[in-house]
């Protein structure tokens, strides 16, 4: 080997050196590359989870408010199945309490590859199962447990406390309340207070509340209105207006015919209000429904406890049974006359109905008994509650309201509307919307 | 003499692109420091205000619900009314209450100071600083509080005044939060952060707001 060559190959080792030296450089630079790519990747899963803990706490709410499901959490007919309601929590109809009843927890995983959630409402049993693939399936599971308070404070009708774990994996430590979180996965749990509420606020002291007169022609008749409840106000028929003498019978708490009326009430007739600048106005018929409900219609209407019937021209009695029968607990919106057409009660003493009914009831089959709270809304441009468009008898135990008159010639023999102290206080206390108390919402974890 | 002159033009690439590589990769850190220092501001901001309103007390929580039965009146969420957006927008202050801190009348914040800093109450006391002033400096924080969405719940009675003004109500609060900052050696590395974050406990507005606690829901 010469001079010359020996040469070169210096310069090949300087310039390897260098080399050596940049790709270091390059190296560094990559590392904090993948700092930033971790960063990244844990904020995500962090977003994640707390995402999954949110819909967690949503879809709770939705779940309370809707009717029977199955196993996997979808809406069923099948009538051995429950609702979501009555599969985890006990409402005793008496004081509304409530008691979680459930061993295991509500839970749905999603799975990232197929982008659809899979849930479980098993209140005993085994857990779904976490999807097969590699992509990432962010879990939530919810305990129902009684609020913590301390003496000389006691838990009060209608709470229930929620705790929502979202996890970035189905993990049963994970997603349990009091568990710990993994290595390198999201955790979050999120708490609040749910209240079964959004029912009538005021309920009706008598049988037959109505804005508006109550067979006001002479003559007229067919309809009985009894208050026999001893304890109450033994007021049978409330108006607005004036009362008839068309009556079949009134009765009060003493049982005394025709004592029980309180007629010419103006207490009952709200006027409207204009809006003026940004306050809003409100109709008459509106102040009449929020003074029961608390609320206008078209809130009320939308709250996810209340069930809307859409049926046309009348709802049939086997659709509103129907609907009945799925949605336990939840007041009825009835978009269409109540058409009482085939035998069976629609409601009975221990599963009462609200219903608010936006146009007339009409009995066309007889022997029928609806038991409930009734608030008809005839729509324009009719005025009233026609009960002569009932051509065969029926009760309707519990109380009715009518935005309006009453009026017509009923069916021989007659209507009954009876005061039913038990519906109504069955009523209170299990029918309605779940909804999350303002102020209860949290992000760290209570004892 | 060839070897040398190709020597000396490799050497001198060589550290050409050294150079460059240190200016570059010191250049990509103080971007990832901005872009970190941001999003961790904004997340942290964002997780606190989310939490104005809520009440880590079940106690006090029941009195705020009113159920049939009820002997007393019901109660204003006292800590949700507290949501001030205060001087040009870019101050912020609100109230929880997580149990047991003992922190149940301290108020909570964020702000920015004339030196570019922002800084939080996140406990009881004093402020300090949230983002590092050694790394960049905030050039613009503001929050706009979006216009609420409002549930008038309507009472028996009218105001004093005829009509529906002083009805109590439903309010949900949304605020938009944009944060603007620059990195203090690299002034040319400019990034903005913009969040938005709904208050999840929202304000229940009473008829009586200046003595919510005497249980004035509707105009008497």
């Amino acid at each position: 080997m010469n001079s010359r060559q020996q040469r070169g190959a210096a310069t090949l080792v300087v310039v390897m050196v260098l080399f050596f030296i940049i790709s270091m450089v390059a190296a560094y630079t990559s590392r904090n590359m993948i700092f930033e790519q971790r960063t990244g990747a844990n904020l995500y899963r962090a977003t994640q989870s707390f995402e999954a803990a949110e819909a967690g706490m949503n879809w709770a709410v939705m779940m309370l408010n809707s009717g029977r499901i199955d196993d996997q959490c979808r809406p069923s007919v099948v009538i051995t199945d429950n609702s979501f309601r009555d599969r985890y929590l006990a409402i005793d109809p008496g004081t509304g309490l409530i008691t979680p009843t459930a061993a295991l927890a509500p839970t749905c995983v999603f799975d990232g590859g197929a982008g659809t959630w899979t849930c479980s409402c098993v209140a005993a049993g085994t857990p779904p199962t976490a999807p097969a693939g590699t992509a990432v399936s962010p879990a939530f599971r919810i305990r129902f447990s009684a609020p913590v308070v301390a003496p000389p404070a006691s838990v009060e009708p209608g709470v229930v406390r929620v705790d929502v774990v979202g996890c970035t994996r189905l993990d049963a430590a994970c997603l349990d309340v009091t568990g710990v979180s993994l290595s390198n996965e999201g955790r979050t749990v999120l708490g609040g207070v749910f209240m079964l509420s959004g029912r009538a606020t005021a309920y009706p002291q008598a049988a037959l509340t109505a804005r508006g007169n109550v067979l006001a022609a002479p003559g007229t008749g067919g309809l009985s209105v009894i208050n026999a409840v001893s304890a109450g106000s033994g007021v049978a028929v409330h108006t607005s207006g004036t009362v008839g003498t068309g009556l079949v019978a009134i009765t009060g708490a003493g049982g005394a015919p025709g004592a029980a009326e309180l007629s010419g009430d103006t207490g009952l007739l709200l006027p409207a209000i204009a809006a003026s600048g940004a306050a809003s106005g409100i109709t008459a018929a509106e102040r009449f429904f929020a003074a029961m409900f608390m609320l206008t219609p078209q809130r009320w209407n939308q709250m996810p406890g209340v069930l809307p019937v859409n049926c046309g021209i009348g709802c049939n009695a086997v659709d509103v049974r129907a609907a009945i029968a799925n949605n336990p607990g939840r007041p009825l919106w009835l978009n269409g006359n109540l058409l009482v057409n085939s035998a069976g009660d629609i409601g009975d003493a221990a599963t009462p109905v609200m219903m608010v009914v936006n146009g007339d009831v009409v009995f066309t089959t007889a022997g029928v008994t609806v038991h409930g709270l009734l608030m008809i809304r005839p729509v324009a441009p009719a005025v009233s509650w026609n009960i002569g468009a009932s051509t065969a008898s029926g009760t309707i135990r519990g109380a009715v309201v009518v935005d309006g008159a009453v009026t017509g010639t009923g069916p021989v023999p007659s209507l009954v509307v009876q005061y039913d102290d038990g519906v109504l206080g069955r009523l209170r206390t299990t029918s309605g919307t779940f909804f999350r108390v303002p102020g209860s919402w949290r992000d760290w974890v209570m004892p | 003499m060839v070897g040398i002159t190709i020597g000396l033009i490799v050497v001198a690439a060589a550290s050409l692109l050294f150079s460059g590589q240190i200016v570059e990769s010191r250049r990509l850190i103080a971007e990832a420091q901005v872009q970190q220092d941001l999003r961790v501001s904004a997340d942290i901001i964002a997780r606190e205000l989310r939490r104005g309103g809520a009440i880590g007390e079940y106690e006090n929580l029941q009195k705020m619900v009113w159920s049939l039965g009820s002997a007393t009146d019901p109660q204003p969420n006292f800590l949700s009314n507290n949501l001030t957006v205060a001087g040009s927008g870019d101050e912020v202050t609100f109230n929880y209450y997580p149990e047991g801190s003992g922190s149940l009348i301290a108020a909570r914040g964020v702000r920015l100071t004339a030196a570019g800093v922002i800084e939080t109450r996140l406990v009881a006391g004093g402020w300090q600083d949230l983002t590092d002033p050694a790394t960049m400096e905030v050039t613009a924080f503001t929050v706009n509080r979006v216009a609420d969405s409002v549930a008038v719940v309507p009472c028996p009675k009218e105001c004093s005044g005829g009509g529906t003004a002083c009805w109590p109500s439903v309010n949900q609060r949304t605020l938009e939060i944009r944060i603007t900052a620059r990195h203090r050696a690299f002034p040319e590395i400019v990034r903005t952060h913009v969040s938005r974050v709904r208050l999840r406990n929202d304000h229940f507005r009473f008829f009586n707001v200046i003595s919510p606690f005497s249980g004035e829901v509707c105009p008497p």
